[in-house]
């Protein structure tokens, strides 16, 4: 279960100061799918990397799985992200000089996880890549190398994933490839998260938070209703 | 063509560039500055020296030449002059001094120290005063000159290198001179003869050597009284001519009218070049200058390999920029000026620095300089030449080093380079193979060693920065380290099984068997005693030629030999000479060779010829200084013709008589003129080598700071770079802890790498190169590069442990990182 209560984030830029969130009040559930919609600049990625612990609100609290993280010390916040979340990028940021097989494995290691090769290898596996895992990202396609990023956040296991606009640097076709392996850890129990400013990608789940100038405008189902992936449009 | 307007947005630019990384350019700048700095600074000194050396020795009219008696030999001074002045050459002489020089020991002891040396009493004519004295005239440099009327008085002006050594000061204080002569100490001297105090063969001789100058007539009275010379009597002259005088025909026309008038006295003309003082000091300053080029060059070759590791990564980082600004269409070159501002940024800052840095090298070495050799005139001036060559080196480093990274940078096609994350620094073209290197271990192992091999070039760089300093700091510390053993070595093969034995010089030639000398062999302190014959020789052999002190005693002695029996057992001892291997290694001979021995001859009482002689090598002795060869008394005395002569002893005291008792007891005795204990020798090369270390160190520590510099930089910018990896790496949880020590394992490898490059591959060629360097400087000396365990430790410390921990100094960084900012970061 992931609370946040009277969320709020502010920055200062100069005298100027900037309400990047205001006042945001969510609950999602354990397993749920949820998209964060809006603009650029609503509001959604700080509100993403509040829940990752890579950043801490100068308002308001946030709970997950009952622990109040949003008071944590930054040793605490490394902690928490090691064991609890997954991110996702839109640039992917993998380590190039690791092969996808070794990206994966970093995290796993990191996180601890037993047999953390052959885990490494049955997580590529899973995303379809199981014979371009001695492959750096440099020889990887913009779609392949998001499909090694997803597979790192699938073998920590982690409750919670969060994809920042994870299909903004691919095309049609392989952003659904990818939204479908999200769409999947969904249905294995665990809680997605997926920032987007894309209407229709919003459309791969029932409840859909929108943003606008860090104030959340609606949360519900998508406008138009949710499609299975193979009808999405964008 | 830019135009102005352009110009002056891209310098505002480029100083942006430098405000938004002003650590890692004045790091840059201060690296390009140590280059500057010891190029520049080091290299003054040579115009500051030569300068100094020609106004100082013109100033005190150092002779031309120089005409002495051999030992025993004496002249009137008043038939002296006339022979002279009828002379047909004599007409160019501007100036001459009669002079008298006698060894003597001095006792200069004061309240708290005990001071007793060898010594020279050199009486020169003072009617007019010591201020007046026409030829190597004195400089006062604390007390007063001798007056006209104190001409017969028993004061004296004391060397200045021997007060300054022993913190002597002129008042008036009693010393003491062979036979219980005593004299006042009014003043303290500097003459061009002592500029650098080299006696016999020892140079920096002035711990161990104290030239007294007394006035003539006082010389003339000692002489007198301790070996019945009359008065009016001379032993050395000394000449100065005019501008253009003819030296060599007055010389030859002198030595001529001797012969002719005096049959029975031999002479020794040295022109002033040949002076050992006045040769060292003048051969010094080129073969100092181009010691000063190879460290410079070592150290500027550093700067370059820094500058260009670093402006290439500061290039590299930004070429998204440099993309996005071809996209726009911007022109390459106008791309390029840029960076090349930037770069000259870097090298003005460099010059700022280097000149700051020149001034200190240049003054520090300047002062070590004047401390080893007190020039009465010390000129220090800025070297404009130099300066503007520092310049030019300060300007031109960082743009060579900037111009393959600009160059590189402004060729790529635009996408590749806005493209951001996976593409950027793969290593794909220039380390295939070691992009797939993998060490066992954990993950966290792989990523340092691929972080290494992601672009070879610029590891290599980097490791190229590092191999530098270490194998200059090899040479540099190996030299340091071979000096101690060398010493030691040396030590310890002189002492051999006699620890207390001693060396005692006599005034003159002695029947052996009779007293004074058996006063001194059958004295209460002395347990037992060699005589012994000592003298300066010259040895030949296949075209090359060494200056050495002979020492001829019974070489199967029972107080010390140079070699064992069993070694010397069943060899022909006559015309048999045993010198040390480095000796052998010069005249390029080995046991059972002939050599040419070129010795004093004695014709009679005071007459002394020189004769060749051939010598078959004995034996090697395994000594690294070539300054003693040895030949037995009794099998070889006749070919000098001095059987049963002796000019000195080797003693062994009594236990618990110390070399300072033998000096007191030995002060008084007729016939005596010096006691120094047998490792002397040692000390006083510890001293030559002492002007080496103090430049090796300096050096020492240059380069220490140009690789800590150098690893900081590197890991700055590398973590600049690499920003958004270690943000990921913080997204995912990596505690700092490991993030510090990938970071920390990387440079412990690019440490190793680099150490072990430049230990195996660079150090033998920089170790040649000054062996062959301090060989030209000191080339009685077979000094080679060592390294202690203890050295080899702090060199592991340097290459490796504080390349290691370096990047902790990043940690606060790291810990500080504004993840989400970071995470976005693509440049």
């Amino acid at each position: 279960m992931i609370e946040l209560k009277a969320i709020g984030k502010h920055y200062q830029m100069g005298e100027i100061k900037v309400k990047a969130l205001d006042d945001i009040n969510l609950e999602i559930t354990k397993g749920e799918i949820v998209v964060l919609l809006g603009p650029s600049g609503s509001g959604k990625t700080t509100l993403l990397n509040l829940i990752g612990a890579l950043d801490s609100p100068t308002a308001g609290e946030i709970d997950i799985n009952g622990t109040r993280i949003s008071k944590y010390k930054r040793s605490q916040q490394f902690k928490f992200r090691r064991n609890t979340i997954a991110f996702i990028f839109q640039t992917f940021n993998l380590f190039p000089t690791l092969s996808a097989f070794e990206n994966v494995q970093y995290v796993a290691e990191l996180s601890k996880i037993k047999e953390s090769k052959k885990k490494s290898k049955d997580a590529l596996e899973a995303v379809g890549l199981g014979g371009r895992i001695r492959h750096f990202p440099h020889q990887l396609s913009g779609g392949e190398q998001q499909r090694v990023a997803i597979a790192r956040a699938l073998v920590k296991e982690s409750p919670i994933i969060l994809a920042d606009e994870p299909t903004g640097e691919l095309d049609f076709k392989t952003g659904k490839q990818i939204l479908e392996l999200l769409v999947q850890q969904h249905g294995n129990g665990t809680t997605v998260l997926i920032v987007t400013h894309n209407r229709e990608i919003a459309r791969v789940s029932n409840r859909v938070v929108e943003l606008h100038s860090g104030k959340v405008t609606s949360d519900g189902p998508p406008q138009n209703g949710k499609v299975p992936i193979d009808k999405l449009h964008w | 063509m830019i135009e102005m307007g352009n110009l002056k947005l891209l310098l505002r630019w480029s100083i942006r560039d430098l405000q938004q990384r002003w650590i890692q350019v004045i790091t840059i700048s201060i690296i390009i500055a140590l280059g500057i700095g010891v190029y520049t600074g080091l290299s003054s000194t040579t115009p500051w020296r030569q300068t100094s050396f020609e106004e100082s020795n013109e100033a005190l009219n150092m002779f031309d030449l120089k005409m002495s008696l051999l030992t025993g030999g004496w002249i009137n001074q008043t038939d002296l002059d006339a022979l002279i002045m009828n002379l047909t050459y004599s007409e160019s002489l501007k100036g001459i001094e009669y002079r008298i020089s006698i060894p003597t020991t001095v006792n200069a002891s004061t309240v708290n120290k005990s001071i007793l040396v060898n010594g020279k009493i050199i009486g020169v004519d003072m009617v007019e005063g010591s201020e007046a004295v026409e030829v190597n005239g004195f400089a006062i440099t604390e007390g007063r000159h001798i007056q006209s009327n104190e001409r017969s008085e028993n004061v004296c002006l004391v060397e200045y290198n021997f007060a300054q050594y022993y913190e002597l000061t002129a008042n008036n204080q009693t010393l003491q001179i062979s036979g219980g002569y005593e004299l006042s100490y009014i003043g303290t001297v500097l003459t061009p003869e002592y500029f650098m105090v080299v006696e016999g063969n020892l140079i920096f001789a002035e711990s161990a050597f104290c030239a007294l100058f007394v006035p003539l007539e006082t010389a003339q009275f000692i002489l007198e009284h301790s070996i019945g010379i009359p008065k009016g009597y001379i032993n050395e002259v000394l000449f100065l001519f005019d501008e253009g005088g003819d030296i060599t025909s007055f010389a030859q026309e002198l030595e001529d009218e001797i012969e002719t008038q005096y049959p029975q006295l031999s002479i020794d003309l040295m022109e002033k070049d040949e002076h050992p003082s006045y040769k060292l000091q003048l051969e010094d300053i080129p073969g100092d200058q181009e010691m000063y080029y190879i460290f410079s060059f070592l150290v500027l070759l550093i700067a370059i390999f820094g500058a260009y590791n670093l402006i290439s990564r500061v290039v590299n980082s930004q070429r998204r920029q440099i993309g996005i600004n071809m996209a726009l269409g911007v022109p390459p070159r106008f791309i390029a000026i840029r960076y090349f501002l930037f770069s000259l940024e870097i090298s003005l800052g460099g010059i700022f620095f280097g000149y700051i840095f020149a001034l200190f090298f240049g003054h520090a070495l300047g002062g070590v300089i004047k401390e080893l050799i007190p020039y009465v005139v010390w000129r220090e001036w800025l070297v404009t030449e130099l300066f503007i060559q520092g310049t030019l080196i300060g300007i031109i480093i960082p743009i060579f080093a900037s111009f393959i990274p600009i160059w590189r940078a402004i060729r790529m096609q635009p996408i590749d380079a806005i493209q951001t994350g996976a593409r950027i620094g793969t290593g794909k073209k220039f380390s295939p193979f070691l992009t797939y290197l993998r060490l066992p271990g954990s993950i966290f192992l792989q990523i340092p060693i691929r972080n290494l091999t992601r672009n070879l070039r610029r590891t290599l760089s980097t490791f190229g920065g590092i191999a530098l300093a270490i194998c200059v700091l090899v040479g540099v510390i190996g030299f340091m380290d071979g000096a101690d053993k060398l010493l030691a070595d040396e030590e310890a093969l002189i002492i051999g099984d006699s620890e207390n034995r001693i060396d005692v010089t006599l005034n003159n030639l002695y029947n052996a068997t009779l007293y004074p000398v058996t006063n001194m062999t059958n004295h209460e302190d002395v347990r037992s005693a060699v005589t012994m014959l000592q003298f300066p020789v010259s040895i030949y052999s296949t075209g090359k030629s060494i200056d050495i002190i002979m020492r001829s005693f019974n070489i199967t002695n029972e107080i010390w030999v140079p070699l064992s029996a069993s070694e010397l057992e069943g060899k022909n001892l006559y015309k048999g000479a045993i010198i040390s291997q480095e000796a052998a290694q010069d005249l390029n001979v080995k046991v059972g060779d002939e050599i040419t021995l070129e010795h004093p001859y004695r014709e009679s009482a005071f007459r002394y010829t020189k004769q060749n002689t051939t010598f078959h090598l004995l034996a090697i002795q395994k000594s690294n200084i070539r300054f003693w060869m040895y030949c037995d008394l009794t099998a070889n005395s006749p070919i000098f013709n001095m059987t049963g002569l002796t000019n000195s002893l080797m003693v062994l005291p009594k236990a618990g008589v110390t070399e300072l008792n033998l000096k007191e007891s030995f002060f008084t005795l007729p016939g005596y003129s010096s006691v120094q204990s047998v490792t002397q020798i040692v000390k006083v090369y510890e001293e030559l080598i002492e002007v080496f270390r103090s430049i090796f160190e300096v050096l020492q520590y240059v380069v220490i700071v140009l690789a800590v510099l150098l690893v900081y930089n590197t890991t700055s910018v590398n973590m600049e770079e690499r920003t958004r990896e270690l943000a990921t790496m913080g997204a995912f949880g990596t505690p700092i802890r490991i993030t510090s020590r990938i970071l920390m394992l990387e440079a412990f490898m690019a440490g190793v790498l680099g150490s072990v490059t430049g230990y195996f591959l660079l150090s033998p060629f920089i170790v040649t190169v000054l062996e062959n360097k301090v060989t030209e400087a000191m080339d009685e000396i077979g000094l080679t590069a060592t390294l202690t365990l203890t050295s080899l430790g702090v060199l592991i410390v340097i290459g490796v442990i504080l390349v290691t921990i370096i990047p902790l100094l990043s940690v606060r960084k790291l810990m500080r990182m504004d993840l989400p900012s970071a995470l976005r970061v693509s440049e």
